[in-house]
């Protein structure tokens, strides 16, 4: 799990160390030696480049070809399909058998060059055979070359390829499935996307890891439109299932920080699933989801699948909470944990109240103002969770969730009531005033927090 | 594994699913029986692309009565006749097909109160450049049939196109 990241914090770290007499001058020197040889792996900038100019390459071969398509024999369609993918691969395997980063950069972007075409030869082959077949079968069979090259050739340039292809045939599959009214879930996804994860775990790809957990969440998403869509169930079941989940994600994520080997993934998932839970948090502080007002959606009482899908997903939060209790030390468990313990425990009261919801106006109003408590309640806990743990993430997203929660309470809470040119003047004015202030506060507490950091004192 | 090695297996690999593909259409083609197909008016809402030529059957709305969801698999009995092979029935399972008689394999694209809309894997055809709207909307008199082979799994592949009868294009494997 050696990266940029960890190279720059020791290198933040290591004279510290030094001053407290823990390791010596010369190992310093040897440490950052070593880590840096190892991190620098593939330099971003020949990637970078090398990535831009096979993406026009790329472009501009499919262009000229599309263009004079119909005038070409089919052999020589095929020699220059074949050709062309063959020629990338052997520039792939050149430039990655080379010693300099410079060549092997170029050499994994030659790698995705090769997928690439393996792609457009999938599509050009089916139209000069005139092969009419499932199209999401065609974005499988690509995401599946590009599972071998995976396997074969490690590069997570391609395993981020592969895995943003998987998801797309995932979103052709359920969007097939919602045009044509089905309710299936797309299982599937799951055997293609966990194939790519032992590699990723193996050779620990951030990135893929990353776009892994993206995909991931998508799906999730996609599936339970799907399905809402499929059971006449409304937002309000769809948000409530997801809050559950994204909390499990972001415990999943706090475990893994504890592992040695999976503890470079731990951010990316932890960081995904708090984006995911503040949305659909957010999603249930508003007043038309309750059907309050001119609600979009009529309020009913959850039916079966979504009662039992929300108790199981909340269930499996309470059990992720406890496997995290029990693997941090008892001497290490602050006070933020006792009160993460405590809102995960209150949020479940209100969604189990609120999945029995009768159609009475005055208990949905209830359920609103304890979802907005909770909303608040939330972001309290994770700046105060943030600055103790040293999470400029965490501390961010928050003051950004509790700029987007003001804004919209005086949205909700005005726009009836005063005239429209002044509930737009005051509008303006709270956004100015408003994003000034958290703006203020946000940066001092980051300071802080670098300062903290840099001087080496508990927060 | 050396990149060398894994990259030639990578290539391999890929290069034999793209030859199956091209396989199993040509062992459709070699092997199917040839069975020639009216075509209906392009649906006007079928917009020609470029050099691609959108075709409708006769077949591709059928009266099948209840059963019949969008995305089903569909099994078309169809009997030899002059000049043109004649719909026979429509079935959810695959039936055995007597003598003069073979089965073709669709899938439902939509359906409503017993009609359904198929598609057989044999609606697009790439052609030159221009030359897709003749055959889309075809001069007065000028009549367009598909001769199409059938396996004997009931997938289908295209041989040929025939205006009036004649061979317009015909499928090669190079």
């Amino acid at each position: 799990m050696l990266n940029r990241l960890f190279l720059n914090r020791l290198r933040k770290e290591l004279p510290r160390w030094v001053d407290e007499g823990w390791v010596t001058a010369e190992h310093q020197r040897l440490i950052l030696e070593q880590v840096s040889t190892q991190a620098a792996g593939v330099r971003r900038a020949p990637l970078a480049l090398g990535v831009l100019g096979v993406l026009l390459i790329g472009t501009g071969v499919i262009s000229f070809f599309a263009a004079n398509w119909s005038l070409i024999p089919k052999l020589i369609k095929l020699a220059v399909l074949f050709g062309a993918m063959w020629s990338a691969y052997a520039a792939a395997g050149w430039m990655l058998t080379r010693r300099a980063r410079l060549e092997r950069g170029f050499g994994h972007a030659f790698l995705l060059l090769a997928v690439i075409l393996f792609g457009a030869n999938i599509m050009l082959i089916a139209q000069t055979y005139h092969i009419q077949a499932h199209f999401p079968n065609g974005v499988l069979l690509w995401a599946l070359g590009a599972l071998i090259a995976v396997y074969l050739v490690p590069t997570q340039l391609v395993a981020v390829a592969g895995l943003v292809l998987t998801g797309l045939w995932s979103f052709l599959e359920i969007f097939e499935n919602l045009a044509h009214d089905r309710v299936t879930l797309h299982w599937s996804f799951l055997v293609v996307w966990g194939l790519f994860l032992p590699q990723i775990y193996r050779r620990g790809w951030r990135h893929a890891g990353t776009v892994a957990t993206l995909a991931f969440i998508l799906w999730l998403l996609l599936n339970l439109v799907d399905l809402a869509d499929g059971t006449d169930a409304v937002g309000v079941d769809v948000l409530q299932v997801v809050l559950p989940v994204s909390v499990c994600l972001f415990l999943i994520g706090a475990i893994m920080e504890r592992s040695d080997r999976l503890f470079g993934f731990s951010a990316t998932v932890r960081y995904q699933a708090l984006i995911l839970g503040l949305l659909s948090l957010y999603g249930l502080t508003l007043r038309f989801v309750h059907d309050l007002g001119d609600g979009l959606w009529p309020r009913q009482a959850a039916t079966a699948p979504w009662i039992v899908g929300t108790l199981v997903a909340l269930a499996a939060a309470g059990a992720l909470a406890v496997l995290l209790h029990r693997q941090v030390a008892a001497a290490q468990r602050q006070s933020y944990l006792w009160w993460g313990y405590g809102l995960l425990g209150a949020i479940t009261l209100i969604v189990i109240a609120n999945l029995f919801r009768t159609a009475g106006e005055g208990y949905a109003t209830v359920v609103y103002v304890l979802y907005n408590c909770a909303y608040l309640g939330g972001l309290v806990w994770l700046l105060y969770a943030g600055y103790q743990r040293n999470d400029a993430f965490q501390v961010n997203v928050s003051f950004l969730f509790f700029g987007i929660g003001l804004l919209t309470l005086y949205f909700d809470t005005f726009w009836t009531l005063m005239d429209r040119s002044l509930f737009f003047m005051g509008g303006g004015v709270l956004l100015l005033a408003g994003g000034y202030v958290v703006e203020r506060q946000r940066r001092k507490l980051l300071r802080r927090l670098e300062t903290e950091v840099r001087d080496g004192e508990p927060p | 594994m050396r990149p060398a090695l894994g990259i030639t297996l990578t290539a391999i690999l890929q290069s034999l699913a793209l030859a199956a593909m091209i396989a199993m259409k040509q062992w459709t083609l070699a092997t199917g029986t040839e069975v020639v197909l009216e075509t209906a008016p392009i649906d006007p809402r079928s917009l020609f692309r470029g050099d691609y030529v959108r075709l409708n059957y006769t077949i591709s709305r059928l009266t099948a009565g209840e059963g019949f969801a969008p995305g089903d698999d569909a099994y078309v009995l169809l009997r030899q006749d002059q000049p043109y092979w004649a719909f026979v029935s429509v079935h959810r399972e695959r039936p055995s097909p007597p003598p003069d008689h073979v089965v073709l394999k669709g899938r439902v694209r939509s359906a409503a109160i017993g009609d359904i809309t198929l598609s057989y894997g044999i609606e697009t055809y790439f052609v030159p450049e221009g030359e897709g709207r003749e055959l889309e909307r075809p001069r007065p008199g000028d009549i367009v049939s598909l001769r199409i082979a059938v396996d004997r799994f009931g997938k289908a592949g295209i041989k040929a196109v025939l205006v009036n009868g004649e061979v317009r294009y015909e499928e090669r494997l190079f």
